[in-house]
Order: structure tokens, then sequence, then C-alpha cells
């Protein structure tokens, strides 16, 4: 259900200052559709999870760019759950793709062949969290500050509204309340910025890792349509912090994955 | 529109000084292909300054391109490629400068002929990008000192190779920049320590002493043990671990079990790391009084020589289980000692700096937060374009992947020679123009045939997936080289996008 935000367009090129609000899917297909006219892209504006299975059995792959790691776990376990040993079509291979910075990383399942998305759930590490009794009695850090502010001062004074970062008065308040609960503590350093990443969990992104992602998706989904090349097996890292380092290897099935174990 | 919320995904990685450096930057591209119109492409969404295209004026969108090319459209058909390139690419981020520069002739002419070289204002641009090495843009970069990204692909192969003469990055952001000091505690710190009576404490005040002091009191205990000896071996430290272990008073006390897990970390400790040490032996052969990355060098040199052969100290602790006061106090121990230390530095930068330079307070902290992470080095511009220096920078063997990288330089090698790329057709004069360079000092190989027969199966044509890939890194190191933040490739790299991997080579001069 993603709409385009200003902070999209220092890397998405479909869209345009003038599609802000709009919704991404649809801004997309338009998009495509005009430059490449024998193509028919269909926007689908709306949860994942609304789709049943009949749906996702009329494509030929899936390719995934999601933001969350809930999400990546549904359409993987959606995706094994639809393979049916008598009939080879019923094997959808989902292609997956994220990047964070200077790094990414794709990976190529075929469900239940190889290793899903689950199988390598161990390997993946979630959000920063702190303890509460760090952030209502010990602040030390800027982060400390901002987490007491919106998840306790806020649900004290609202509780029947939610934190929303997208209205900048909610964001104005919570710069205020995070400065003000780190004066009390002598804490340096809360900036309008921080307050965003911490509250919106903002992890960097540029265009140029992007590219690298998306295209070695598509170079994969490319070589499995058109059986031109040998496939990736089955995981590829790619990190641009310290010079250009790529590793590619295969993630082992899990015996005891709670998702394609017993396929 | 706030350019702060435009930006924000990516100030978040190289911050205002990085996106300042990317404003201020003009590029000059020459003659783009798909890997170079996805570079830029990528830098203008960022909010590069300018661009300009140069390109021969003949070269005209064709039937194919529309199959291939994402930045042209049906009615662009017949009109110069760098006209509607600028145009349409510009429309991806209205803050960026376009421009572009029209030649008669085609660029085997061009090279040759030295009026049409002298008439491009190069010195306007701080970065070119090429999809062919051209003997005399090398030279070219190399004299006027500009930097060259070389980036192409072809079938599924990518190439990339940065000329630059030397990468200076003060920024490396390397995510260790923490100095704890536990190993020889300064005075202030061990002040501060020492007044603590651990075991005297209450459990709820025990239990909020930051893992620093922990760890700290833990080594007093463990050399008094040992003749004042630091652990080393593998047991050692298990026994160091121990006294830790010893004194926890309850199993919920968070900040011994801090004290244990970042145990091991305090004994990988090195006063000055290797590659800083390799910097100071280079200080002589490049330092310049009108230089500030050596000035500041040569600075920190001598600082450690009058500081026990410590580096300055970064002032940074880590996130530690204790309570607020505790925690701010020894902060402030550690901001205090960087303080001093920035102070002392700044008299030695003040002796050392005869110009007059002018340096901000920023730029002097930025410099020594990074400190132990500083990176230099000193690029080839060396061609290769003959056996010895390919056996010389990738070895006599013809496996698969020098298969690549030969096949690229073959293929370099027809187009600098017929302007054109080769098609399939082409394959026996291309084997030919292999067994030329290669001279009988290395045998051509199945591996090759088959390798460079994958490059013109397709005409040599650039797959859309390939050039994103390549243009993908290009613009990273580009990225990086630019905002002068993390370390960029140095200096070649080749892609397989066959089986997703990357190598990397530093060409030897």
């Amino acid at each position: 259900m993603d709409t385009i935000d200003l902070s999209n367009l220092n890397r998405q090129f479909l869209f345009r200052q003038s599609d802000i609000g709009r919704s991404k899917a649809e801004v997309a297909a338009q998009f495509i559709s005009k430059r490449f006219k024998d193509v028919k892209v269909t926007p689908y504006f709306g949860k994942l999870q609304d789709k049943n299975e009949e749906y996702y059995k009329q494509f030929t792959l899936v390719i995934s760019g999601l933001d969350s790691i809930e999400a990546r776990r549904w359409i993987n376990s959606t995706l094994v759950n639809l393979v049916d040993a008598e009939d080879f079509d019923s094997l959808k291979p989902l292609i997956d793709g994220g990047t964070e910075g200077f790094r990414g990383q794709t990976k190529v399942i075929f469900p239940t062949i190889n290793a899903c998305y689950e199988c390598s759930l161990d390997t993946i590490s979630g959000q920063t969290t702190y303890p509460m009794c760090t952030i209502t009695n010990n602040p030390r850090l800027p982060e400390h500050c901002i987490e007491y502010a919106s998840s306790i001062e806020w649900n004290q004074l609202h509780p029947n509204e939610k934190l929303d970062m997208d209205k900048p008065e909610h964001v104005d308040w919570l710069y205020q309340a995070s400065s003000q609960r780190a004066q009390e503590f002598k804490i340096e350093g809360i900036t309008r910025s921080l307050c965003l990443g911490v509250v919106k969990n903002i992890i960097p992104a540029i265009a140029s890792t992007n590219a690298i992602i998306a295209a070695t998706c598509c170079n994969e989904a490319f070589k499995i349509v058109t059986s031109s090349n040998p496939i990736l097996d089955n995981f590829m890292m790619y990190s641009g912090n310290d010079s250009v380092f790529t590793y590619t290897f295969a993630y082992e099935k899990k015996d005891d994955c709670p998702v394609c174990v017993g396929f | 529109m706030s350019k702060e919320e435009k930006y924000d995904r990516q100030l978040r990685l190289w911050q205002s000084s990085g996106q300042s450096n990317l404003e201020n930057s003009n590029i000059l591209i020459i003659s783009p292909n798909l890997s170079s119109l996805e570079l830029i492409k990528n830098l203008i969404l960022p909010g590069l300054g300018s661009f300009t295209i140069l390109d021969s004026k003949d070269n005209l969108i064709q039937d194919i391109d529309l199959s291939n090319n994402f930045y042209i459209n049906e009615e662009d058909l017949g009109k110069p490629k760098a006209k509607i390139f600028a145009q349409n690419l510009n429309e991806f981020n209205h803050d960026v400068k376009h421009d572009i520069i029209l030649i008669n002739e085609n660029f085997q002419e061009f090279w040759n002929n030295e009026d049409s070289i002298n008439s491009i204002k190069w010195e306007s641009y701080n970065y070119i990008v090429s999809n062919w090495q051209y003997p005399e843009l090398i030279k070219l970069s190399e004299s006027k000192d500009i930097s060259l990204i070389i980036l192409n692909s072809i079938s599924y192969f990518g190439f990339l190779r940065i000329f630059q003469k030397q990468i200076k990055v003060i920024e490396t952001h390397n995510e260790k920049l923490l100095d704890l000091r536990l190993l020889d505690p300064f005075p202030e710190l061990l002040k501060y320590s020492n007044d603590i009576d651990l075991h005297n404490l209450e459990l709820e005040t025990h239990s909020q002493i930051p893992y620093l002091i922990i760890q700290l009191k833990a080594l007093q205990e463990y050399q008094l043990q040992n003749n004042g000896l630091t652990p080393k071996s593998y047991k050692e430290k298990q026994e160091y671990k121990k006294i830790i272990q010893n004194w926890k008073k309850s199993y919920d006390e968070l900040n011994f079990d801090e004290a244990l897990t970042n145990s091991n970390k305090i004994f990988n400790y090195e006063k000055i790391p290797q590659g800083i040490i390799e910097l100071f032996n280079k200080i002589d052969e490049n330092f310049k009084t009108n230089d500030k990355f050596w000035l500041l060098v040569k600075s920190l040199k001598k600082f450690t020589i009058n500081n026990d052969g410590y580096l300055p100290i970064t002032g940074e602790i880590p996130d530690m289980d204790s309570t607020t006061n505790n925690y701010m106090i020894l902060k402030k121990i550690y901001r205090d000692k960087f303080d001093q230390d920035l102070k002392k530095f700044q008299e030695i930068l003040f002796e050392l700096n005869v110009e007059n330079l002018l340096f901000k307070k920023d730029e002097l902290t930025t410099f020594i937060k990074n400190a132990k992470y500083l990176y230099f080095s000193q690029l080839s511009y060396s061609f290769i374009n003959n056996v010895s220096s390919f056996i010389e920078n990738f070895g006599p063997e013809l496996n698969s992947f020098n298969s690549i990288i030969l096949s690229f330089i073959i293929i370099e090698n027809y187009y600098l020679q017929f302007n054109q790329l080769p098609t399939l057709s082409n394959f026996d004069t291309l084997l030919k123009i292999t067994l030329l360079f290669l001279q009988n000092k290395i045998k051509i190989t199945d591996d090759y045939k088959a390798v460079l027969y994958e490059f013109i199966r397709g005409n040599s044509l650039e797959l859309s997936n390939i050039s994103s890939i390549i243009g993908g890194i290009g613009s990273q190191e580009l990225l990086k080289l630019i905002t002068k933040q993390y370390k960029p490739l140095d200096d070649f790299l080749v892609w397989d996008g066959l089986k997703s991997v990357s190598e990397r080579f530093k060409i030897k001069s």
C-alpha cells in the first residue's frame, strides 16, 4: 500500500515530483506502459496478504523488493505452499532483493528445491531495540530519549491517536519532547533527522545500490525465463562500504525449517 | 520543497559535507553507452552539480536503440543521441545542470587531431566517464590530473577501472572507531576507576557500573596475579574472563555480561594500525606544505612520537548498561581527553602549517576521529596493451576469469582499430588479434574461446541488466570519490554476470 514520498525521488526514477502522494504501483505501471508499449503492466495497490493462492498461481516467477522481514516471510511461505509435486508449473521461483546504503543482496529461491527465505532467517538482523528500563530510567543516548518521547510520553498525552511521522506537527512535537528529555539528562545530539530515523526506522538508500540489486534480480529472472545461462546458486551479497566486495554462495536448506520442511 | 527531505536517505550516508561536494561536481561523459547512462542517472538522482555529454554529431538515434535504451522515445528517432540523452536524463532531477558538446568527426579522428582535443575545456570537469581506454584520453587524464572512470559492459560481462593519481580518504566510515585505551589507561580514567570500590558496593550500584570500569579493574587484578603481564593466549584470556565472572553478584547484572562479551576487543588492540604506519612512511615522498591531507598526516605522526606512540583518542565510547550519571561521567572523561589531544594536535599542526592554510575545527575533529582508518593509495596509469603487462597483472594462465579480462582487451583493441564493435562474423579476426597480442607467451585455451564467443554471440551488444549493474557499481565508486568518503575501488574490477561474481585487481605501474 505504498505511496510516493518526496524522499523517494533521490533514487526511484519512475516517479516525478508531481506524483507525490500517488500509489507507487500505479505510477510505475503507467510509466513503464508508456515507455514500453508492448509490455502489459497491471498495478495492484493493496496488501500482499489480500490476494489468494489463485492470484499468485498466474505468474511465472515473483521478484520482490519488500521493505520488511514479515512481508518477505509471508510471500516466501505462500509460494512454498503453492508447490504441488504433481504439477511442475506450481513451482514459482522467488527472486528477492534488498539494499541498505552501499550494501545489498539478491537471493534466488526455488521453493522446496533449495533454501527458502525462512531457512536463512537466523542470518538476518532486525531493527535495533532498547531495554525498557534504559528508556524509562537510565537514558544515555539521544535515541533513548526519542524512544521515550515517542513510545511513552506520546501515548500518555494522546491515548487515542497514533504518532504519525508524516505529519509535520507530530515531528515538531517529537523533536521538542525528546530535546526536553535529553536536556533533563544532559544528553546531546537530538536532531530532527535522528527523530525521524529512529521512529520510522529509516534505512539509507541510494539509486546506485538499488540499480545493482534490481539489475542482478532481473538478470537472474532473465536467465530463468530464457534458459540462456546458469542461474545464481543461490545468494549474492554486495558491499560497497569498503572498496567493492561481492560474495556468492549457496545457502543450505534447513532440516528443521518450519516452512519448507516435509516437501 | 526541502532538499534535506528530498535527499534524506543519502544524507544519512555522506552528510551535508559529502552532498556539497556532489553538488559542486561537473562530469564529462564521452559518447555514452547504456552503462554510462546508468552511471550518470545514479548521480543525477542524488543531485550532482552538472554533467556534459561529448559526442559525435553524427551519432544519431536508430531503431535498435529504441529496443534497449530506456532514455529515448519513438519521437527521438534520427536525432543526435547526446542531445536527447541530456534532455531526458535531466527529467530525473531539475537541480542538475546539463550541457552537450557535439564534435564533427568520429572519435578515432578526434583523438588523432590535436586541434580537436584542444578545443575541449578539459579542466572545467572534475571527472570524465568513458567506455573505452583511448590512449590519448588516459594521457590527458594524467597530465591534467582529471579523474577518469572507464566502464563498459558487453554480453554478461562488465568492466570498471579508475584512473586517478592518488586516493586520499579521511572519512572511511569504519565502524570500529572506538579507542578505549584499557590496556594503558590515561591518568584521568585510572583515577576515576580507582575511586570506585567495586566489591563493597550495594547490589543496585554494583549492577550500574559501566562495563569498561569492570574490564579495567579485572585487568588490574589479572596483572597483580601475573607479574604485570596482560593476557595473550586463549587460556590466559579465559582466566581473565573468569575474574569478571567471579565478581558478578547476581545473574541479571547486564553490565557484567557486557564486560564479558566485549572483552576480546580489548586485546585486539594495536597502537597504530599497519595501514597508518605505511602512510607515515610515505610522508617524505608526498609531503607538500600546501597539501592539507599530508600536512594533517605529518602532524599526526609527530603527535604519536610525542604521545608515547598513541594516536589521539577518538573520544567516543559505546553505549553501556549503567545509570545516566555514571555513563555521563565516563563520557566526559573520554571527551576531555579528546579535547586535550585535539589541542596538542592543533599546536603541532600550527607549527608545520607554514602557509597558514585554513583548517576548520570540524575538519580537525573529523580527521582525529578517523585517524586510525585513514586511506591512501597511489594509482597506476599504465595501460594493459601487451602480453607482459597482462601476465604481470593477471598471471600467465588463461583460466575462465582471465579470459574475461583478455576478451575485453581484445575487443577494445578491435574497437580502437576499426571504430566499431565486432560481431559474431568477426570471431576469427578477434582470434588473430589475440594471437598477435599473446606473442606465443600464453597459449589460447578452449576456456578463452568459449568466453570470447559468449562476448560476441549477441554481436557485442550490451544487456540492460549487466549495464545497469556495472553502471550501478561505477556510480557507487564515483560517489565515493566525489564525496571523499568511504574507500573506493582501487582500481580495476571485472563483473561476471553468468555467476554473479566480481574480481578486483590493483594494476601495477
